[in-house]
């Protein structure tokens, strides 16, 4: 049986790639928000053009479309994904606000401080949380079978000084996600479900993207738990 | 130089139908290795020509009126390699992908953008085109522009006849390009008509080697997204369905006419 995954972020360069490269692997709800990932969705269809009528099997995503900085969308999303697939068992949380700038050169980095920090902590705490007491809360022994967890996306950002970047308000917000997955790592162990972050630098200009893949995998199918997994081939 | 079979050609044969944010095909690797060497080294001979800013017939020039690119017809390039594009083979293939009864009229030419091209706008590509009337139906009617106004039907002398077709399948077939980055744009589609060109719904890359087909209907938004630090190379062709066809489904105000009258004979 395929394992289910909550993917947010999913129009993203992580997201897309995911969604191409294992949604054999993966029953996959993929929450976007501007631009839906590129993949089959749900209801599309492979055709050969030399004979159209010829059903070729498939893999599809089934899409939805939220702005997760809307709390009552984060509990649509979730009801979605078990409505859909009765289950998750990865959480993916991929979706990213990324604005570099000069501090005091420029207005927008204050002015979408809280934005960043928003989409980048707020949200994959929200949705963790929807999903812990929908689903996961009263379900330990099912969790652990299941080996369920969650991938928080963060950055080398997160823990390295970058100078000259303009990454303040961005790397902040990474460095709280990392605390944030050691403290949920606390909490979500205590019914099964185990989390980490995924820090990798830029994809795909610095790491390639199929290693960042390979990492969401390995993280997915290992036992570590409370981990910041770094992801940094200059380093 | 005789059309090769498709079969022998088609390296993909999972194209993928896909229904957001229109219904439209879009697939990789579409032409087999050697195959897409000979389309490309085509496509370079026809650029060691130069462009022109000016029509001219030879070249690939700015005969789009409004639009950032320099385009050419593919009869006008001399190049063997582009006459599947031409062919009944691919025409009956793309109008069985939208299960289409094309007409045989096919407009079918090469576009150039420079980098950092100028956006193109939001629009369907359900407009009205006329071909030379009288030619034999197993051929296939290729616009000639020489004698026959695309967008308006004004032929070159009173004894040639136009019929009036519908565009009814587009096709974008990339090639020649490069390494393509995410921030370069590409051909956006769009669920409606008004939104910002630079927020698609979703983006079709120009990567080497891939195709877009889509079905002509009013609701078939797309646009050209510019950006591209370097050049950007396409074949673009129209298939044709009977105007009463579109009529009868959508409505004859759905057919949007061309601005102006832009008949211009040598």
């Amino acid at each position: 049986m395929k394992r289910v995954c909550l993917l947010t972020g999913a129009g993203g360069t992580l997201g897309s790639a995911f969604c191409r490269a294992h949604a054999g692997d993966y029953d996959i709800v993929a929450v976007y928000r501007d631009r839906a990932p590129d993949c089959l969705h749900a209801g599309d269809r492979l055709v050969d053009p030399l004979n159209v009528e010829l059903e070729i099997p498939q893999n599809s995503v089934f899409m939805v479309h939220a702005e997760l900085t809307d709390r009552y969308e984060i509990e649509r999303v979730v009801d979605l994904a078990l409505a859909r697939f009765s289950r998750v068992d990865l959480l993916l949380n991929a979706a990213v606000h990324s604005r570099w700038g000069s501090l005091t050169q420029t207005e927008f980095i204050l002015n979408e401080a809280a934005q960043q920090f928003e989409v980048n902590v707020l949200v994959p705490a929200r949705l963790a949380v929807v999903m812990a007491r929908r689903f996961w809360r009263d379900r330990d022994t099912e969790n652990r079978k299941w080996n369920r967890n969650i991938i928080n996306l963060s950055s080398t950002a997160g823990h390295e000084y970058y100078p000259g970047s303009g990454q303040s308000i961005y790397a902040a917000s990474k460095a709280a996600l990392n605390m944030l997955t050691q403290h949920m790592a606390e909490e979500f162990g205590v019914f099964g479900v185990r989390v980490n972050a995924l820090a990798p630098n830029s994809f795909p200009a610095m790491v390639p993207i199929d290693d960042v893949l390979d990492e969401v995998i390995k993280l997915d199918h290992g036992s570590i738990t409370g981990s910041i997994v770094v992801l940094d081939q200059s380093a | 130089m005789p059309v090769p079979a498709l079969a022998d050609i088609l390296e993909n044969r999972r194209w993928e139908f896909r229904s957001e944010p229109f219904p439209h095909v879009a697939a990789g690797s579409v032409f087999t290795e050697p195959f897409y060497q000979k389309l490309e080294a085509a496509l370079y001979r026809i650029l060691d020509r130069g462009v022109s800013d000016s029509p001219t017939a030879d070249k690939l020039s700015r005969n789009i009126p409004g639009y950032d690119a320099y385009g050419l017809s593919l009869q006008d390039s001399s190049c063997a390699e582009f006459q599947v594009f031409q062919s009944w083979p691919w025409h009956n293939m793309l109008a069985r992908l939208f299960h289409i009864s094309a007409t045989g009229h096919v407009n079918c030419g090469l576009h150039h953008h420079r980098p950092g091209s100028q956006d193109g706008w939001v629009h369907n590509d359900l407009n009205p085109a006329w071909f030379v009337a009288g030619v034999p139906r197993e051929e296939i009617v290729l616009a000639q522009h020489e004698l026959c106004s695309y967008t308006h039907g004004i032929t070159k002398s009173p004894d040639i006849k136009a019929v009036e077709v519908v565009r009814a399948v587009a096709v974008i077939y990339y090639f020649g390009n490069g390494c393509w980055r995410e921030d370069e744009g590409g051909t956006g589609l769009y669920k409606t008509w008004d939104q910002p060109v630079r927020q698609p719904d979703a983006v079709i890359a120009p990567v080497d080697n891939s195709i877009l087909i889509f079905e002509c209907t009013p609701f078939s938004f797309h646009s050209f997204i510019g950006g591209n630090r370097r050049a950007r190379n396409s074949v673009i062709m129209w298939l044709h369905r009977p105007k009463d066809e579109v009529v009868r489904r959508w409505g004859e105000k759905s057919i949007r006419g061309w601005p102006g009258e832009d008949a211009i004979f040598p």
